[in-house]
């Protein structure tokens, strides 16, 4: 069976820095494979490399498939329009718009494979969303903005999701929440591409793990079968200091 | 003394100007863009309209519609020349590059359509009510209500509609918007054709007031740019009561004191009100 998404050789260059090494890459239909490393790792670049997307000035090498169809060519909207939806690090949803209008920005899709996202559907995924749709967005805690974005993206009926550092800023508690509800949307058959620096809270979580180190892949596995490894130990103590 | 002659003068000039403020404003909020080319839009909004009904004999209406076509073709045009630095945010190089477009619309305005004033009759002009002992025309009427209209249209596309939400959510960050597959090019063209159809139209409306030279364009743009200082950037209602504030001071100072000191005044008034309360940019209604 065709993954549902697969880089050849996708690398990211920067002027004359090379951000991302080429990498080959595969996310299995219905799995949640999570990106970890350290700051400037790459992982940023990585999930934006996939979407065609960046808010600096890249250069994509290599080649992106969606279902085995190329789609390399593709601006980000079109890509985003394919299925492909990233909920970036920082500023993941627009704050000067209300909570119903930010999750109303979405049109959607028709004709797409696999379950299509309801606004109900959203709210009882996040009930603290539903409770305040008339609330501006920018005024929303850490852990509501995380829910919205992920609301927003789940409402483009992603093919695959990928979110970059959804924990970041937030409680532990808020972390293993929103952990929880994507586990729960890949048992459910979503596809999802996570990043995360705190791998301890994915370990549980992620069906395989893919570390990089300055930009190149340098181990890749099931949480299992890694998480003895000493470069994953180093990487994950280097994290934590 | 100020007269109902003064007020009704005043509203109606406000109303061409908050027509003028209107799309500026949009597209100021909506895409960063600051036009300073829109004075000229308003000049070739009234020149079209002349030369569409000289030519052809076409009437008012007629040559008013032509000019809001040619110049919607034109705004997309420029908007399409500006794609680049509007998705970056590149102010400086937009500013200089539609101070450009200023100088070339008036050098191409004066070759196409010669030296001289112009003006045109609507045939609204010739009938009007009586306001106490002033004459209203129906054309000054019709310049006001289309004000009006034209606004709330524009507050409930932004606050109402799904383009409304996606232009607000452009202005906030188009490239977040991209990651939601909206095109902000497009967007970003459509909000400029806006703004220079709506410069075209205060331009066909007033040209039938007093006449239009092709060196016009500069005062107009430093009106505009009073009124939203005043009225708040991309704030619909605030634009529309600095424009009739502006309007009614335009029209009663220049019969009270100078109209030669009404914009040197108004620039102070900005002056103290940048220094005493500054705001940020943002797309409000
Ligand atoms: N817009 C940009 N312009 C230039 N270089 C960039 C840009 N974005 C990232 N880089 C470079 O790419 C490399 C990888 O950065 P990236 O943001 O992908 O790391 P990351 O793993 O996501 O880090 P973090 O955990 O801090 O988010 C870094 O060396 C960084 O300097
Ligand atoms: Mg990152």
């Amino acid at each position: 069976m065709t993954a549902v998404i697969s880089t050849t050789g996708l690398s990211v260059r920067y002027g004359g820095n090379v951000a991302l090494q080429p990498v080959d890459l595969e996310v299995p239909e219905a799995t949640l494979v999570t990106v970890v490393g350290a700051n400037g790792a790459g992982k940023s670049t990585l999930l934006g490399g996939i979407a065609g997307w960046s808010r600096g000035r890249p250069v994509f090498g290599g080649k992106v498939a969606l279902r085995g169809v190329d789609i390399t060519s593709k601006s980000a909207p079109d890509r985003a329009r394919a299925g492909v939806t990233l909920v970036p690090e920082s500023h993941s949803i627009f704050y000067d718009l209300t909570v119903a209008e930010n999750l109303g920005l979405q049109r959607p899709r028709r004709g797409v494979e696999g379950h299509v996202f309801t606004l109900d559907e959203v709210y009882a995924l996040f009930p603290r969303l539903s409770e305040r749709p008339g609330q501006r967005a920018g005024s929303l805690s850490g852990g509501q903005r995380q829910m919205l974005a992920i609301g927003r993206a789940l409402l483009a009926n992603p093919q695959l999701l990928m979110l970059d550092e959804p924990s970041i800023g937030l409680a532990p508690q808020v972390i293993v929440e929103i952990l929880q509800v994507v586990r729960g949307l890949v048992d459910g058959g979503m596809t999802v591409l996570l990043s995360e620096q705190n791998v301890t809270a994915v370990m549980g979580v992620s069906d395989e793990l893919i570390l990089l180190e300055r930009g190149t892949v340098v181990l890749r596995g099931k949480p299992d079968d890694v998480k003895s490894d000493h470069r994953l130990i180093d990487a994950y103590l280097g994290m934590e200091s | 003394m100020i007269t109902v002659a003064q007020i009704i003068n005043g509203v109606v000039i406000g109303s061409g100007y908050a027509l003028l403020a209107l799309g500026w404003t949009i597209l100021l909020g909506a895409a960063r863009v600051v036009n300073f080319a829109h004075g000229q839009l308003y000049m070739l909004g009234a020149f079209v309209t002349w030369w569409v009904m000289t030519q052809s004999g076409a009437p008012y209406w007629l040559g008013l519609l032509a000019a809001l076509v040619v110049m919607a073709v034109i705004g997309a045009l420029m908007q399409r020349i500006l794609l680049r630095m509007t998705l970056e945010h590149d102010l400086v190089r937009i500013m200089i590059v539609t101070l450009g477009f200023s100088y070339v619309l008036t050098s191409v305005a004066t070759i196409l359509f010669g030296g001289n004033a112009q003006q045109v009759k609507s045939p609204l002009q010739g009938l009007s009510v009586t306001v106490g002992d002033t004459l209203l025309s129906y054309q000054d009427i019709l310049i006001v209500v289309l004000a009006l209209v034209l606004f709330l249209a524009t507050s409930l596309v932004l606050r109402r509609t799904r383009l409304g939400r996606v232009i607000r959510a452009m202005a906030e960050d188009p490239l977040l918007a991209e990651l939601g597959g909206m095109r902000p090019s497009r967007i970003y063209i459509g909000v400029f054709a806006f703004s220079a159809v709506l410069a075209a139209l205060a331009g066909g409306l007033l040209t039938t007031r007093s006449p239009v030279f092709t060196t016009l364009g500069g005062e107009q743009v430093l009106l505009t740019f009073v009124i939203v200082v005043l009225g708040g950037v991309g704030r619909v209602w605030g634009n529309l009561l600095a424009a009739l504030g502006v309007g009614l001071f335009t029209s009663i100072f220049g019969a009270l004191v100078s109209p030669a000191y009404t914009t040197g005044v108004l620039f102070l008034i900005v002056l103290v009100l940048f220094t005493i309360r500054p705001r940020g940019v943002q797309l409000h209604d």
